[in-house]
């Protein structure tokens, strides 16, 4: 085994139960200091994991992520939309500084990004606009959050493989923006970084030059992979050699006294052999290794605290109205990558098509994921009812992608509760498709009980 | 006060108060005698985090623990294949088995000879298996035979003698003076056969049993990972898995579930070939019932 390179940044790991034993391995070593939670993932404080406990007694640090806040979701102001997005909005939050006091989490992170638009859930984190009105709405929904937060908030760039027309100002110009005027920490995303730099032709390294790095709270770094000219930032690929150079990079940018405090991979599907991921995490400490760190973590952190602290009232905030068009423009767009709608002409339609694909395969994935056992339940293939309505493979694996598909096109919205309510809810859709006419379900799509939606 | 001039409800009051002191003092003895510790020094603790799979197999369910993992490790790494109707145990052919556990090495010996019934093979190991169970025993985790039948023994003796203590001269001096005795009697025939359970076997020291306890808490990671992506785990993790875990360990397999089943008595084979489990179980889900004379043609 190579020995483990000493770095005084912190080097963490995104919490899977898949690598629940390499992290335990690697932190028993000494060579891990942190690990990063998805708040979703415990839906009470009792889910939380002896495995992760035993971390945190291991002197292990535990930072808690969100990806559902949709903090970029833009309400019409006075609906009954708005009214239904802050109460959700708030639950969240709450939920969030919930795990994040269990866990002692110095900060909790989300995303600049809006995961769904009325009650349609896209399962992803979609691109906001570079606008000034959707500046003003990250401040209203910031400043809600916060209300329910005990901990200071860090926000993170999202990775997109589209660009949204009408722009106002560039990515970083935006993100700088948006962390600084609600004082918030910064958690950057190398890969989404390479991935947005790459797909929407700009220079990382000017990227970086305008980012508040002062606010640097952590950084990620996760594998992708290149298809048709774009890369996508997967997490379920290797780290890729861009993402470690823009490390370089950032730590170049890094302000005189100041360092990265905290850096960690994601990985969150088609796990490789722990020798793999360790690989990939000596070569991410490798990288810090070889610049020079000063101890100014404790300064960044005492930062963070102090910005968290100071919350912007949210009375000042809701004066910020809402764009109505910013608002349907998101019901477009979140509806064309579902599928629901075509492609509105203010957007690169070859591109959406791609990224809708993209979406449709991932929520197959995690259904998979969350249920593997899902094969199983299918019906045998008898010959009549849904499974029949076009010619199916005999192959158990092709058959279960093929209803999931069926079911995507019945239910477009992802479940809100998550990909293991969304297994659930497609083997109830099975059940029902064996019961009834194949064309009958088409036509009257069943719906979630919270989220109706028609086809 | 001499309890022997209580009468009637007084005395069966103070006779079941006597029960439940000697029970109690029955179960602190066993702890006691559980609880002597040649190794004072390393903690269960310390222990804990050197115990081999099988040795924590051991100390969760004994030797059939044991010897399934071996089972279900070998079968999930495809090293033997288990035939679940059959019973029988075998090894795959053309497999190469590096770094096997002595218990794992045994069993792979054994079958290089032909398939096994499970429970053969299981006698087939048991020298190995005792082996695991001395190695617990110097480590003050599983006890030796003169703590195992004095842990049983004395708690027995102390409950039994303060059942007959309080009952049987009492029972005397009532039928000589001609006075019931019945509710007395009665009491102290349930007291005897409650006594039985002080008889219990005790496989494991109160250090064991901590130890045990201690590792299947430090071992949740591996409980995650086992049931999430079993692929990555080694040989060991997956014996360590089974072992601690048992049947549900592992995520998308029935390997210790099959091998439970086949170890389990061949069912009684009577004249009729239809003994009353094995029998009815078969013909009930195939043809609905009716069992002797076929399945219902």
């Amino acid at each position: 085994m190579v020995a483990d390179i000493k770095t005084a940044v912190k080097l963490g790991i995104g919490f899977r139960p898949e690598l629940a034993l390499m992290i335990e391995r690697r932190a028993e070593r000494g060579a891990l200091h942190f690990v990063e939670i998805l708040a979703e993932d415990y839906k009470r404080p009792q889910d939380i994991p002896q495995a992760l406990k035993n971390l945190r007694k291991k002197g292990l640090e535990i930072i808690v992520h969100s990806t559902s806040l949709s903090l970029g979701q833009a309400e019409q102001k006075g609906t009954s939309g708005q009214k239904e997005y802050e109460k959700c909005l708030r639950k969240r939050a709450r939920h969030l500084n919930e795990i994040a006091l269990l866990v002692d989490s110095p900060f909790v992170s989300d995303h600049i990004a809006f995961v769904r638009s009325g009650n349609l859930e896209s399962g992803h984190l979609l691109p906001v606009e570079h606008s000034a009105a959707m500046q003003a709405v990250l401040r209203r929904n910031i400043a809600i959050a916060r209300e329910m937060l005990q901990v200071p908030l860090v926000l993170e760039n999202i990775a997109c493989t589209f660009d949204l027309p009408g722009a106002e100002m560039d990515e970083a110009s935006f993100v700088a923006g948006v962390v600084e005027e609600n004082d918030c920490g910064l958690l950057l995303d190398l890969s989404n970084l390479f991935a947005n730099a790459h797909n929407l032709n700009f220079s990382a390294a000017e990227y970086l030059e305008e980012l508040p790095l002062q606010r640097l709270a952590y950084v990620h770094l996760a594998g992708g992979t290149f298809k048709r000219g774009l890369y996508h930032d997967t997490h379920s690929h290797p780290l890729q050699e861009q993402s470690l150079f823009l490390l370089e990079e950032l730590i170049k940018h890094m302000p005189t006294n100041m360092s990265v405090s905290r850096v960690m991979l994601e990985r969150d599907d088609r796990f490789p052999p722990e020798d793999e991921l360790n690989g990939e995490l000596d070569a991410i400490a490798a990288v810090l290794a070889k610049t020079e760190v000063a101890s100014a973590c404790a300064k960044i952190e005492a930062g963070n605290r102090i910005a968290g602290q100071s919350k912007l009232s949210t009375a000042a905030a809701q004066s910020a109205v809402a764009d109505v068009a910013l608002c349907v423009r998101q019901e477009e767009l979140v509806k064309s990558l579902l599928g629901m709608a075509a492609v509105p002409h203010w957007l690169h339609e070859k591109r959406i098509r791609e990224a809708a694909e993209a979406l449709s395969r991932k929520r197959l994935r995690t259904i998979k994921r969350a249920h593997p056992a899902l094969d199983k339940h299918l019906p045998p293939d008898s010959g009549t009812g849904v499974f029949n309505l076009f010619e199916v493979d005999t192959d158990d694996e092709k058959r279960l992608d093929h209803s999931l598909r069926l079911y995507f096109a019945a239910f477009p919205s992802v479940h809100p509760d998550g990909c293991y309510a969304d297994s659930l809810a497609f083997l109830k859709f099975i059940k029902t498709a064996q019961k009834q006419k194949a064309e009958s379900i088409y036509a009257s799509a069943i719906c979630f009980p919270t989220n109706e939606v028609k086809v | 006060m001499n309890p022997f001039e209580l009468h009637g409800a007084s005395y069966l009051t103070f006779y079941m108060s006597a029960l439940f002191f000697g029970a109690v003092s029955a179960l602190f003895i066993r702890h006691l005698i559980l609880s002597v510790d040649r190794q004072p020094l390393v903690s269960a603790e310390a222990v804990a985090r050197q115990l081999d799979p099988y040795e924590a197999a051991y100390i969760e369910g004994g030797n059939d623990r044991a010897f399934l993992t071996a089972c279900a490790t070998l079968a999930r790494h495809e090293i033997v294949s288990i035939d679940r109707t059959g019973r029988e145990i075998t090894l795959v052919p053309d497999k190469e088995h590096p770094h096997l556990h002595e218990l794992e090495q045994t069993l792979v010996f054994k079958l290089k000879l032909g398939p096994l019934l499970l429970a053969d093979a299981k006698k087939d190991v048991s020298g190995t298996l005792a082996t695991v169970r001395r190695r617990l025993v110097d480590k003050n985790l599983a006890t030796d035979d003169s703590t195992k039948s004095k842990a049983s023994l004395m708690p027995w003796l102390w409950f039994a003698a303060i059942t007959l203590l309080f009952s049987v001269p009492k029972i005397e001096m009532a039928i000589a003076e001609n006075r019931p005795h019945g509710f007395l009697v009665l009491l102290a025939v349930i007291a005897g056969i409650m006594s039985f359970f002080f008889l219990k076997k005790a496989d494991l020291t109160n250090k064991g049993r901590m130890a045990g306890l201690i590792l299947k808490q430090n071992s949740s990671a591996l409980q995650l990972t086992a049931q999430s992506n079993p692929t990555s785990l080694s040989l060991r993790d997956t014996a360590m898995a089974y072992g601690l875990f048992g049947a549900m360990a592992v995520a998308g397999d029935f390997f210790f579930a099959d091998a439970a089943y086949a170890l389990r008595p061949v069912p009684g084979t009577g004249g009729s070939g239809c003994s009353s489990s094995g029998c009815g179980s078969s013909c009930g889900s195939s043809c609905g019932g009716g069992c002797g004379g076929g399945c219902g043609g």
